[in-house]
């Protein structure tokens, strides 16, 4: 098997480390050994149900070692997983399904009812579900499944350059965009991250961000698998069991966003808690605060790192500085493999310390959305990807993030485009204008607020309650405010910078 | 420190408005306001902003194993659980 492709790993781990602890789930220990034989049978009962080398199969679940067995099962049978957020609702689900007209989906028991009425309103007649833990309701059991398949008989013929992952970004035209990525991109991503961390299979890896995002999928799951580490996995973030875990468990990496710090670090505590297993402990998906930094050192004795990265490109660079205290507001160094530039108006590339585009490039990296031709002559030029993130480097090389040219808000690492929220929103009744604009929250998170021109009196629980059901809950408008009117230029461009 | 149910109320009203910085009228949230969902509409997130915020308050702990949705069902359970943890100080 081409040494390039997703289920190699898998393969070799086995013959590496059979009896090594591979996930841990709750209860569940499952071996590299075990971990073979779950993907090789579920890959088989897909093959069985039909599903072929390029079939959409989407994946709507928690962090598990189902998410994982799902994924990799996919992979070794040449098709592409699109893993999403279990908190989406219909319209959203209906959105991602009608792109990616899945042959199957592999969905949390209690998310059933939601997939088959998207299924049913998308005309998919094909789609097998599959509920984990359990099926029912005309879906099919995954721990019935897991008993009753064979495993896979031989291999099927992969390259390197088949697509096996879509993901989706946040669109700024309120529609996402679908990111291709093939075995050499998360190979490469892998490989990358891996090195530059020093990720090995001594590691032990804390799985708390959610898979089904960039951060989560590469920095934990692709990492923790390409090293034969030990990924230790949770559903949830839950405060005092994720410090229990770490240290119980002598966790050494542990990936998280700022917020799970922020929290981390203002949780009281019963008992003293030593977090010294940790060697690497980092955060993404947004801007770490200084505090936040500051007050999670001072209380674990642990400091945490920052890493940049996007669902385009992978992991980009990290800060691993020995003297972190001095560039703690980093994003670090290049990973390896990894270029960063940042470019002037002109596209002139600029010297040490002045601010401008970020430009990437990376073997881990797409080359353009799908079927979206005009937007990637903006995003990808000349062989860089620009995510529309200002910054700088200082004359070591240290990347710093200085902000972003788009409108996205970033609540708790999930990005979120304000238009999809005010598209929603001018549909009510009495929403004559609205603007959606992100705030800072009590940690320095992003906060969603919708600022509206009523028709006729309302109250902002109406609002809420509007939205409720038709976007995710981390969507939803969490501050309401009534104007009689949204500040604008004479040209007639909303003054957003008066509305926060 | 008074500890009666009203007084917690307003406490609890007061880190609403304080942690999750939500423009809402305080006097129209009563003992039966929905925390999660429609009513004040907290998600997962701000639910633990919330509980951080609410165990500095009172000097409390929230145990991990009791943070269910009946807890945050309306201001009334959460005033009632934080009324049975101040009487076991």
């Amino acid at each position: 098997m081409n040494n390039k492709v997703l289920p190699f790993w898998i393969s070799t781990n086995e013959d590496r480390y059979p009896h090594k602890v591979a996930l841990i789930d709750g209860d569940k220990r499952i071996t590299y050994s075990e971990l073979n034989d779950a993907v090789s049978r579920l890959a088989a009962w897909l093959i069985s149900r039909g599903v072929e080398r390029g079939d959409r199969v989407a994946l709507l679940l928690q962090n598990s070692s189902e998410f994982v067995i799902g994924f990799f099962a996919v992979a070794r049978l040449g098709a592409i997983a699109v893993p999403l957020n279990v908190q989406y609702q219909e319209q959203e689900l209906t959105d991602y399904f009608r792109d990616s007209n899945p042959k199957a989906v592999i969905a949390l028991t209690h998310i059933i009812p939601l997939v088959k009425e998207v299924i049913s309103a998308i005309n998919n007649k094909e789609c097998d579900i599959i509920g984990v833990p359990d099926g029912g309701n005309g879906s099919f059991s995954y721990s019935h499944i897991m008993k009753e398949a064979s495993p896979c008989n031989g291999t099927i013929d992969l390259q390197p350059q088949n697509d096996v992952l879509w993901q989706y970004s946040s669109g700024s035209t309120g529609r996402p965009k679908r990111i291709i990525r093939t075995h050499s991109n998360l190979v490469s991503e892998a490989e990358n991250f891996t090195s530059t961390a020093h990720i090995t299979s001594n590691d032990k890896i804390l799985c708390v961000v959610p898979l089904f995002h960039a951060h989560g999928f590469g920095n934990c799951m692709l990492a923790s698998i390409y090293a034969g580490a030990t990924l230790v996995m949770l559903g949830e973030f839950n405060r005092r069991r994720v410090l229990k875990i770490i240290q119980d468990e002598c966790m050494s990496v542990f990936p998280g966003v700022p917020f799970m710090f922020s929290i981390l670090a203002d949780t009281s505590l019963r008992e003293a808690i030593t977090l010294s297993s940790l060697r690497l402990c980092f955060s993404a998906g947004a801007p770490l605060p200084r505090e936040t930094f500051q007050k999670f050192f001072e209380k674990y004795g642990v400091p945490i790192r920052q890493l940049y990265g996007t669902t385009e490109t992978g992991s980009i660079s990290i800060n691993l500085d020995k003297n972190i205290f001095h560039t703690a507001d980093s994003v670090g160094l290049p990973m390896r493999n990894v270029g960063v530039e940042i470019f002037g108006k002109k596209g002139e590339i600029l010297p040490p310390n002045e601010t401008g585009e970020i430009g990437i490039k990376s073997s881990a990296m797409i080359q353009g959305y799908a079927g979206l031709e005009d937007f990637n002559s903006d995003s990808f030029r000349n062989e860089y990807f620009f995510p529309s993130d200002l910054g700088k480097k200082d004359k070591d090389g240290n990347i710093y993030i200085l902000g972003r040219k788009s409108l996205f808000i970033n609540t708790g690492g999930n990005k979120v485009d304000p238009s999809e929220i005010e598209i929603l929103l001018k549909t009510h009744p009495q929403v004559k204008e609205v603007v959606v604009v992100g705030v800072e929250s009590y940690y320095g998170e992003g906060v969603i607020k919708a600022v509206i021109v009523p028709t006729s009196p309302c109250n902002e629980r109406e609002i809420v309650d509007f939205c409720k059901g038709k976007i995710a809950d981390f969507k939803i408008p969490r501050i309401v405010e009534f104007r009689e009117e949204i500040p604008k230029s004479p040209l007639g461009k909303v003054l957003r910078k008066y509305l926060c | 420190m008074d500890g009666s149910p009203a007084k917690i109320e307003n406490r609890i009203k007061k880190v609403i408005k304080k942690r999750l910085r939500l423009k809402v009228n305080m006097e129209e949230i009563s003992r039966d306001t929905p925390l999660i969902g429609k009513g004040l509409g907290l998600d997962s997130i701000g639910v633990l902003e919330l509980v951080v915020g609410l165990e500095e308050e009172f000097n409390i702990m929230f145990e991990d194993s009791e943070l269910k949705i009946e807890l945050f069902r309306n201001i009334g359970s959460l005033t009632d659980y934080i009324n049975k943890k101040l009487a076991e100080l």
